[in-house]
């Protein structure tokens, strides 16, 4: 590109506005190409990936909103790889890639490419994305091995290194990695829609180059950063200074029995925050931990589900905030500890537990209850009788979220830090031996509250191929969802299976003497076996007992909850419609629990109420 | 309170933390010696050499806070 503009001398709020949307919409492409060109579901339909544009420091200035959980990574691992690389070692047409959770990475499978875009010579920006590769090897297929005991259980780890040199691929480096992924063609395709990805981003940054200079465009940066810093001071100095403190804890760590403990302070002082979880546990020996960026993200992401949500999302945002994770804690893992579920099941604890329990002493109107905080991963290979080729895959469940001041949890979302969405059961069927015998809502399980928790999901799967190794790695099977403000807590996980030709489920702690019931790897089923997974709900939001009656026989009627918790839970006297009292059993609205002309008991709903609280009938 | 180059071989692919808050230590660091004790520590640069008294103002000025 030639004909460059003289830079710009500042530029106002509202062209700073439209540059920043075009820069969302640069991210938002190289979203789609990426969408459009993987091979592996869990890009094509899980979405989870990330994609970036960053000024020639290696700052991000924006990235599309697609994986919040990713914002630590986005923020720190290209500053880091160009440090670590040297910017002076960057040319035209390199691609690095890396996924190393102790450099900036959020765990293994995340892989982050960033790629330098060079105008006449001079570095002129970056672009980047990072997203989940369904398999690096390591102990278990699907790459989320459970009980894992160092990094080197988890899969191929790679330092910052380059890809593509002036754009030639680096052959060594694809056949290192592809060597060692049990499905190397799915990477291959991966790997290249985050390549297709950038390149879509190297074309459109260098367009606005081209309109703008490096420098011109580099200082409209500058201006973004400062815009975000700004808003972000003005929303904390509206806070009142403090410490506020909370703590909850990972049940398990699939390789003892015990719990670790988050503790976190937040301390506010005039315009600035510090997250401090210092007083935390040391590092568990199971793959539960968190490297830093993932604390960081969490941080980030509980007080921005509260503050500042119109701020743009880039490097400014963190300047006023300090976040205190030091290594060795569960909170910011050291070498060689395994870390893959610390993205998945640590990150939600701590956005919550800011979200939740801290913010709420001070925000009460923002928060909300805990949802089901578990991204329930369920991860599955073996060879396909259909072809005998190798698969395998990664999959996440929906489950509810939390009751908030204004309406109920979402039901069946995936866990509030990830914009993920799940697997469809089509493509379960048509890609893997599985059958479904149900997918559905898992009604009258919602944490009760003036608003309700959102309901989990029960799903039935079938195994149709001889053999499957399958594993998994989730939370809340031990302590429930919590309530917020007297709401009630959310229903628990349940991972079961029934031997072939069985209709008697056991846990998979029970049918396999395993350590933990949520996180394990490795178990081979056979076909005719049958899966059951149960994600848990959402806590609920304030008093049942405040709930509007009418919501109450609603969530009658769409089976939502039945008719004697209507009565024994929120104190709604529902008269009419059917007599049996049982909620749906589709989740599609059918239920006959209110059917017909159902209707609320106004007087016998009060008196109800009124003996529920008094406690005098 | 100085800047130190981070001095690693090409095949030394450990990485090394920031001793205040955790994060990532790359290239080169800052260092300071703590007031109290004399021990010196690692730190990302200035800004976390400032998070570290803070700290410790806030920790006496709130015990167990």
């Amino acid at each position: 590109m030639t004909g460059t503009p003289p830079p710009m001398a500042g530029i106002d709020r509202v062209g700073l506005t439209l540059l920043y949307k075009r820069v969302r919409n640069i991210c938002d492409e190289m979203a789609f190409a990426m969408m459009r060109t993987a091979y592996s579901p869990i890009f094509s339909e899980g979405l989870d990936f990330s994609t970036l544009v960053l000024d020639r420091r290696g700052r991000l200035i924006a990235t599309a909103g697609i994986n919040p959980a990713m914002l630590g990574a986005s923020l720190y691992a290209a500053t880091w790889i160009i440090r670590e690389v040297g910017p002076e070692n960057f040319a035209d047409g390199d691609v690095f890639v890396h996924n190393d959770p102790y450099r900036g990475g959020s765990h293994l499978p995340e892989h982050m490419m960033v790629a330098p875009i060079y105008h006449d010579g001079e570095l002129a920006a970056f672009v980047g994305n990072i997203a989940h590769l369904a398999e690096i090897g390591g102990m278990a297929p699907g790459s989320f091995a459970a009980t894992a005991t160092d990094i080197f259980q988890e899969g191929l780890r790679i330092p910052p290194t380059k890809l593509f040199d002036r754009g030639e691929p680096v052959r060594d480096i694809w056949r290192i990695m592809l060597a060692n992924h049990r499905t190397p063609d799915n990477s291959w395709g991966d790997l290249h829609a985050m390549l297709g990805s950038l390149r879509v981003g190297e074309r459109r940054v260098g367009g606005l180059i081209a309109e703008r200079g490096i420098e011109g465009l580099n200082e409209a940066f500058e201006q973004i950063l400062d815009y975000a810093e700004a808003y972000m001071r003005s929303e904390i100095a509206g806070l009142p200074d403090g410490i506020y403190t909370g703590e909850d804890c990972m049940e398990d760590d699939g390789v003892s029995d015990r719990s670790y403990w988050i503790r976190s302070r937040i301390i506010i002082e005039g315009d600035e925050l510090i997250f401090d979880y210092s007083r935390s546990d040391e590092q568990a020996i199971g793959p539960i931990n968190a490297p830093y960026v993932v604390t960081l993200s969490a941080s980030l992401n509980g007080l921005l589900y509260v503050l500042a949500r119109d701020v743009p999302v880039n490097a400014g945002i963190v300047r006023p905030i300090k976040v205190v994770a030091p290594a060795g804690t569960i909170t910011c893992v050291r070498l060689p500890g395994p870390c893959v579920g610390g993205q998945t099941e640590f990150q939600p604890r701590i956005m919550e537990l800011v979200l939740g329990q801290i913010l709420s002493q001070i925000l009460p109107e923002r928060a909300a209850a805990a949802s089901g905080n578990t991204s329930l991963n369920f991860l599955f290979g073996g060879t396909d009788p259909r072809n005998g080729e190798y698969y395998a895959h990664y999959h996440f469940e929906g489950m509810g979220w939390g009751g908030r001041a204004t309406s109920d949890g979402n039901s069946a979302q995936i866990v509030p830090h990830a914009n993920c969405r799940n697997t469809p059961v089509e493509i379960f069927e048509t890609k893997w031996p599985w059958v479904h015998e149900e997918y559905r809502l898992n009604d009258d399980t919602g944490g009760a509250g003036r608003n309700r928790g959102g309901l989990g999901v029960r799903r039935v799967m079938e195994v149709a191929g001889d053999v499957i190794t399958v594993s998994a790695l989730s939370e809340r099977m031990k302590r429930s969802p919590w309530g917020l403000f007297g709401g009630r807590d959310g229903s628990r996980t349940a991972l079961e299976v029934a031997p072939a030709g069985s209709e008697t489920y056991e846990t998979f702690q029970e049918a396999f003497g395993l350590v933990s019931p949520s996180k394990f790897a490795n178990i081979r089923l056979r076909r005719g076996d049958r899966v059951r997974i149960t994600s848990p709900s959402g806590g609920g939001y304030g008093d049942p007992l405040e709930r509007d009656p009418a919501k109450v026989l609603a969530d009658v009627e769409l089976g939502f909850v039945s008719r004697a918790s209507a009565e024994s839970v929120y104190g709604v006297v529902i008269a009419g419609g059917s007599a049996t009292g049982d909620s749906g059993q589709d989740g599609s609205g059918s239920g006959d629990g209110a059917a017909g002309d159902a209707a609320v008991d106004e007087a016998a709903t009060a008196e109800l109420r009124r003996v529920m609280r008094d406690g005098v009938a | 309170m100085a800047w130190h180059d981070l001095d690693k071989s090409w095949h030394d692919t450990t990485v090394d933390y920031c001793d205040v808050c955790g994060n990532l230590l790359i290239a080169r660091y800052w260092s300071f010696v703590e007031p109290v004790g004399g021990e010196t520590r690692r730190c990302c640069d200035e800004s976390c050499e400032r998070l570290f008294h803070r700290l410790r103002r806030i920790e006496e000025s709130a015990p167990g806070s």
